[in-house]
Parts: structure tokens; C-alpha cells; sequence
């Protein structure tokens, strides 16, 4: 509880500002606890980080295009160059 | 010359297991395939070529993919340097837009689940050339903001905006998906209705 009260209160603005970085697991410290706090508190930034959760997930799993046999065996010759 | 040998054979075992991921890297950047094998083709031949100018082995991944990037940016400004302009009116048009609004009502959910590997891969390579790369090695490829602000030779800081607004022009291109597709609807005054009949 002692370390919520310490915690500072942002703004949306500024929760939008950092919420990129905390999807991506790089935002660390205080930053980190300050943006939880706020969206345990605001459902409308709740629900972006939500959805930018989501649709980062949703991205990583788009599957490869295939190689080509063609390709394949352009950089075999290549790598025997 | 042995010590050539050794690189080559190094080279091999490194380089394989990425074929697959330039392979998707160079087909969101170049857009069709025969430019994208092309790029591949021409990345693996400066990798031969300067491999031995390689120092630290551990940054061999990203040491590949930044020379892709400068193939890439090269070609394109031989080829396409009328883009950049194309860029900056998108910029100048949008300044002022909030795209992160966008949703606020609650169709995300059901948009994400509906869109097609395709629909993101057409979208992604609508992205204004200057966010592609680092919205492609961020989301598709899932490098951290180091190494692509090693890749793309730009302070961590520039990564982080360039990342947040192709993200905002991404999110801004699904919601056109989303309203193609009928997953929500226009309503009066700009209000926007999830669209249950799909």
C-alpha cells in the first residue's frame, strides 16, 4: 500500500506517451508502476493498451512467405561462390 | 586462407537459419516478390563480401539485416525518391489526427480475430517507407529497440517514435479494414456501431 501512495498519478497523455514501450517489455521502474497504476484506473487506456497487446500478438504470428525454389537455389550458388 | 575457410563455413551455418526471416523482411519491403528475391540475393552477397570486416559474432543478426536496409534504402532512392515526398504529405495530413481514439468503442477485439495474415501484410506494406522497417523488425520480427536502432542506424529514441507512429498509421489502416468489412459501421456524426451479422 506504502508503495502505491508513492506511485505518481499521470495523465492519459502521458500514459499513451509511454504505452508503446511497456507493450514492447522495455518500460522498467517507476514508469512501469505509474502506467499500471493508470490504467487500473482509466478503461479507456486500459482498452488501447489492450488492444495494442493483442494486435502485437496478432502480428508476430503472420507466417512466413515461403522461399522460392528459385531463391533457394540462388543463395545455394551464392554461398558456394 | 584458412582462416577464409573457416569464415565461410561460419558464414553457412549462420546464415541459413535467417534466409527465412530476410526473406519476409524483403518481401515487406520491396512489395512483390522478384524485387524481394533480389534484395535477399544481393544481401547474401555483400554478407559474403564483408564478412570479414564482421567483429563481434553476436551482432551477426543484426549486422545482416542492416546491410539488407542499406540495399534496400539504396535501391529504393535510386528507384523511388518521389516517396519521400509522398511521406511527408501523409505527415502534414495527419498531424493533427489521434488515431489511438480510433477505438473507442469496442471493435478491436473482433477485427483482430478476422484479419487475415494477408490483410496485415498488405497493410504493413502500405506503411510510409521511413516506419516500415522498424514497425517490421519490432512486430513481425520481434527485435528489441537495440537492435533496430542498430539495424537502421537511428538513436533508440528516434526508434521509439518512428515505431509509435507507423503503429498509429497501422491501427488507422485496419480500422479501414474494419469499416470495409462491416465489422463496424458509420453511424450519425461520426459515431461508429460494432456490426453484429457478421
Amino acid at each position: 500500500m506504502e508503495k502505491r501512495k508513492k506511485t505518481k498519478i499521470i495523465s492519459c497523455e502521458e500514459a499513451m506517451g509511454i504505452m508503446f514501450e511497456y507493450i514492447d517489455g522495455v518500460l522498467a521502474g517507476k514508469h512501469h508502476s505509474e502506467l499500471e497504476q493508470h490504467v487500473e484506473t482509466c478503461r479507456g487506456c486500459l482498452k488501447k493498451v489492450e488492444f495494442q497487446l493483442k494486435l502485437k500478438k496478432r502480428l508476430i504470428s503472420v507466417k512466413p512467405v515461403s522461399i522460392s525454389k528459385n531463391l533457394s537455389k540462388r543463395l545455394s550458388l551464392i554461398l558456394e561462390d | 586462407m584458412k582462416s577464409n575457410n573457416i569464415k565461410k563455413h561460419e558464414l553457412k551455418k549462420l546464415i541459413v537459419p535467417l534466409f527465412g526471416q530476410l526473406n519476409k523482411v524483403a518481401m515487406y519491403l520491396c512489395k512483390n516478390r522478384d524485387n524481394a528475391e533480389d534484395l535477399v540475393a544481393e544481401t547474401l552477397l555483400k554478407v559474403c563480401e564483408n564478412i570479414n570486416k564482421l567483429k563481434d559474432k553476436s551482432k551477426f543478426k543484426s549486422w545482416v539485416f542492416r546491410i539488407m536496409n542499406n540495399e534496400f534504402i539504396s535501391n529504393y532512392r535510386k528507384n523511388k525518391s518521389v516517396n519521400s515526398v509522398q511521406l511527408d504529405d501523409y505527415l502534414l495530413n495527419n498531424r493533427n489526427s489521434n488515431t489511438l481514439s480510433i477505438w473507442g468503442s469496442n471493435p478491436e477485439q473482433f477485427l483482430i480475430n478476422k484479419l487475415l495474415d494477408e490483410d496485415i501484410r498488405r497493410n504493413i506494406n502500405l506503411l510510409p517507407e521511413e516506419f516500415r522497417m522498424t514497425v517490421i523488425l519490432c512486430d513481425i520480427e520481434n527485435l528489441s529497440y537495440k537492435e533496430i536502432s542498430e539495424i537502421t542506424r537511428v538513436p533508440a529514441g528516434t526508434v521509439r517514435s518512428r515505431l509509435s507512429r507507423g503503429r498509429a498509421i497501422l491501427q488507422k489502416k485496419l480500422h479501414h479494414i474494419a469499416l470495409e468489412m462491416g465489422i463496424i459501421r458509420k453511424k450519425n456524426k461520426g459515431k461508429e456501431a460494432i456490426c453484429t451479422c457478421n
